[in-house]
């Protein structure tokens, strides 16, 4: 397929999503899903010409299958990220928890795991874009507020329903920096580096602990938190929607 | 002992003796055998011994005479002398009892017939009187050492009998392979030191169908410097006398020393190779095997041992009790055999149906929508789309559980173990089941009173384990009834108890360990279900097992107070790898603005 095939769209400012993924059936799928919410869908079965095609396409959002026959996702997103910050959801199977943490870290933003149903695709394009929309305007929010958990960024100040919640230095990083990535899937490292340091990028425990008290502190029931996710294998997700 | 040494005999036993004595029949023969050989006596001292009885005898008997006829003229007492022939007869053999014939007859004739004290007889009738004790003494001696020789053969043939029916015994009662073929070399030995046997080993087939060596034995008193009973000639001569079905032989040292190999056959199969080294004299006790041939000149076989027959019935006990053990191996091997297609043929049915059942929902339900020609009105249609949507989340679900029993038979059942927190499992999957909608009006309640509670675990597998479980809770106890979830750390060394429990209809005591066999279901049908069998292949609990147990740890299910199960996992927590300390809140490090 040569690029520069514009496909027929109904809203020509619907945001454009790229699926490179060399399955029919997912491709399929995945294309009527997402137009029928008013995305504009373009697929590429290989690497090589996902590539291309961001570099042509400009697409809005990537979905980015981790095996491609060509080379590895991981390198397509490595690659990718040097030159363009476009939003890139990976979709692997369930047991691929290293994989998915080494993409994460090599610049993908969330991921998928198949089986995944249409409303959980469509969520995750669009948290992606609103935070690439969000980082284009640069406004800095002030607030954050999922459920009855209100953040006040500007007085450092964190409410349940209304009543304070006392936090320590730790446990308001770690929830600022979720926050600001909400509905993001935020991998132990990427984490423990940014609120406590490169050099503490593997000690999970402390991080552990650390969600512990935050879910004892914000959540209506800890044992099953509502906000404050666990992401199996992968690190954590703060869940806004 | 040396090489050279003459062979030792047997002690004569019979069967009344033996029976007397404790312990089995194989011990009560070798106690007998061993309590104190009796030498084959000296030739010249026994010819000795012989010669003063003769002459000692007659003179007695002579001297007796002597007296008798002073005072009376008994002519037949001259047949006193034939008491001393059949007592000569009875314990010297033939020949003294011919000497002491010939010396009576010359004594009778010296001091008894006229011409006294000359050996010339006058009257012609005393010629007939000497010449009948003469004869007569000839002839007893011959009977009773003919007799005696009689008795001889047969104490010798009820020993053999006694020890083939002890070694009969003793094989019968063993059943270990393995114990088998060092009883069966031991034996070898013990029962034919006698003859000169100082080790034996026994070669039986490997997989390769070349021989090895399986069993070796010494006998007591030494072993012989030099002598590697699984050296690389010793296996070769095997080879030959097993291919060829012939006795074969090694020479160590010429004239003292060699190791004879015999082939041990059942019917016209070859079980294995006896090999039994010691002094070429060994060869006698081969004589009477089927497929003897004459061996090299090194080896003298020319006097049959009264042994060898023993020896053959030996050999063809041991081949039967050889091929007695690998039948029964073979047995085993293919009840376990059948037993696994069995599983397989279970397995296979099961999930063909589970399989295709929800297959089957989605194919009528979507090829439905598919109708041109039909309106759906849109509660119809909700309908139809619903049941594709929850038979495909059952797939899914059983397609899981399929992969985690295939990975658990392919020996990969775990990824890499980590320290991961339990609770944040539980959450996991209770997140994944409130998607899929079936923790709708079910009230679960979660208690772990540490957060982080840490274990090193798969956490994929023990999110299986506990998926199993709380489906399995949900399945098995009414709607609305409360699940609960527990976990702590308890038990000395400490261990992380997970438990779930539910209040459905409970598992009876005598199937509490079946149910974590694979394919088992219960099969009561459930009272709120209005007798329709639970749905399910059986699996699940099988699958948690094994996870568990890979992880080293327990499960198992225990009754409640009141109405349904609890079933308990504990994974240990002592693993060699680096204990997470608890860092204090107090002194977090330098945090990044």
């Amino acid at each position: 397929m040569t690029a520069e095939q514009e496909p027929l769209i109904a809203h020509k400012d619907a945001a454009r999503v790229l699926v490179i993924d060399d399955e029919p059936e997912i491709r399929q799928a995945v294309r009527l899903g997402l137009e029928s919410k008013g995305f504009q869908v373009e697929w590429s079965p290989t690497g090589i010409e996902g590539m291309d095609r961001i570099a042509r396409w400009h697409p809005d959002v990537v979905l980015l299958d981790l095996s491609l026959p060509d080379m590895d996702g991981i390198e397509v997103c490595r690659q990718v990220r040097t030159w363009s910050p476009v939003p890139i959801i990976i979709l692997s199977v369930r047991e691929q928890d290293h994989d998915k943490v080494t993409a994460l870290e090599s610049g993908a933003d969330d991921y998928l795991t198949k089986p995944f149903s249409l409303a959980e695709l469509s969520a995750r394009v669009r948290v992606a874009l609103r935070h690439a929309a969000r980082h284009e305007s640069d406004a800095n929010s002030t607030q954050i507020q999922a459920g009855e958990i209100l953040i006040e960024l500007d007085r450092r100040r964190v409410s349940v329903s209304g009543q304070e919640v006392h936090l320590t230095p730790t446990e308001y990083e770690v929830l600022k920096y979720l926050a600001s990535h909400i509905d993001r899937a935020i991998t132990h490292q990427t984490l423990l580096r940014a609120v406590w340091g490169p050099q503490y990028a593997d000690e999970v425990h402390y991080l552990r602990v650390c969600i512990g008290q935050l879910r004892r502190k914000l959540e209506a029931d800890p044992a099953r938190p509502r906000f404050i996710i666990t992401e199996p294998g992968i690190g954590y997700r703060f869940r806004g929607e | 002992m040396h090489p050279l040494d003459p062979p030792i005999s047997p002690r004569s036993f019979t069967f009344d003796q033996v029976r007397r004595l404790p312990g089995s029949w194989y011990e009560r023969v070798v106690q007998r055998i061993a309590r104190g050989p009796s030498v084959m006596p000296d030739p010249l001292r026994h010819a000795t011994r012989a010669g003063i009885a003769v002459v000692s005898g007659v003179s007695v008997v002579t001297v007796i005479i002597g007296v008798v006829t002073s005072f009376s003229h008994a002519s037949s007492v001259s047949l006193l002398y034939l008491l001393v022939v059949i007592a000569l007869a009875a314990i010297y053999g033939r020949g003294p009892s011919i000497v002491a014939s010939i010396l009576a007859f010359l004594a009778y004739d010296f001091f008894f017939i006229p011409p006294f004290h000359t050996f010339t007889v006058a009257d012609p009738n005393e010629w007939i009187s000497l010449s009948a004790l003469f004869l007569t003494g000839v002839v007893v001696g011959q009977l009773t050492s003919e007799l005696r020789r009689r008795e001889r053969v047969a104490i010798e043939s009820e020993q053999r009998t006694v020890l083939l029916y002890a070694l009969a015994q003793d094989i019968a009662t063993s059943t270990e392979r393995d114990d088998l073929l060092s009883l069966l070399t031991e034996r070898a030995v013990n029962v034919f030191a006698p003859f000169g046997v100082m080790a034996c080993a026994l070669l039986l087939p490997g997989e390769d169908a070349h021989l090895r060596t399986r069993a070796i034995a010494h006998a007591r008193e030494h072993r012989v410097a030099g002598l590697q009973l699984d050296a690389t000639e010793h296996l070769t001569q095997a080879e030959i006398a097993w291919r060829d079905r012939t006795v074969t032989a090694l020479v160590h040292q010429p004239g003292l020393l060699m190791t004879f190999f015999v082939p041990l056959s059942s019917g016209s199969h070859v079980v294995g190779v006896l090999s039994l080294s010691g002094s070429p004299g060994l060869a006698s006790l081969f004589v009477s095997l089927k497929w003897y041939q004459s061996l090299e000149d090194d080896a003298q076989a020319s006097m049959p041992s009264p042994y060898a027959e023993l020896f053959a019935a030996f050999c063809d006990q041991m081949a039967l009790a050889l091929e007695r053990a690998e039948l029964q191996n073979e047995a085993i091997q293919s009840a376990a055999l059948r037993e696994s297609d069995r599983l397989k043929n279970a397995l296979l049915g099961s999930v063909t149906h589970d399989l295709r059942t929800p297959i089957a929902a989605i194919q009528a339900s979507a090829s439905s929508l598919e109708q041109p020609d039909i309106e759906w009105d849109s509660a119809d249609r909700h309908e139809l789309l619903t049941t594709i949507t929850t038979s495909s989340d059952r797939l899914a679900r059983l397609v899981d559980n399929l992969l985690a029993l295939s990975r658990l038979e392919a020996g990969v059942a775990l990824s890499e173990r980590t320290w991961y927190p339990i609770n944040d499992v539980v959450a996991t999957v209770l997140d994944q089941l409130e998607r899929v909608g079936i923790l709708s009006g079910r009230a679960i309640t979660v208690e772990i009173a540490e957060d982080p509670l840490e274990a090193p675990m798969d956490h994929a597998g023990i999110e299986r384990v506990v998926m199993n479980l709380v489906e399995n809770a949900l399945k098995y106890s009414p709607p609305g009834s409360p699940i609960t979830i527990s976990a702590k750390r308890s038990g000395s060394p400490e261990t992380l108890e997970v438990r779930v429990r539910d209040q459905g209809v409970g598992i009876p005591p005598q199937e509490r360990e079946a149910i974590f066999d694979r394919f088992y279901r219960i099969k009561q049908p459930l009272p709120w279900q209005k007798g329709q069998l639970p749905l399910g292949t059986g699996l699940g609990l099988a699958i948690c097992a094994g996870i568990v147990r890979e992880h080293g740890g327990q499960i198992w299910v225990e009754s409640n107070d009141g109405p349904g199960s609890t079933f308990v996992f504990i994974l240990p927590l002592v693993i060699p790898s680096t204990q997470p300390e608890t860092p204090t809140t107090t002194s977090s490090p330098e945090v990044h603005a």
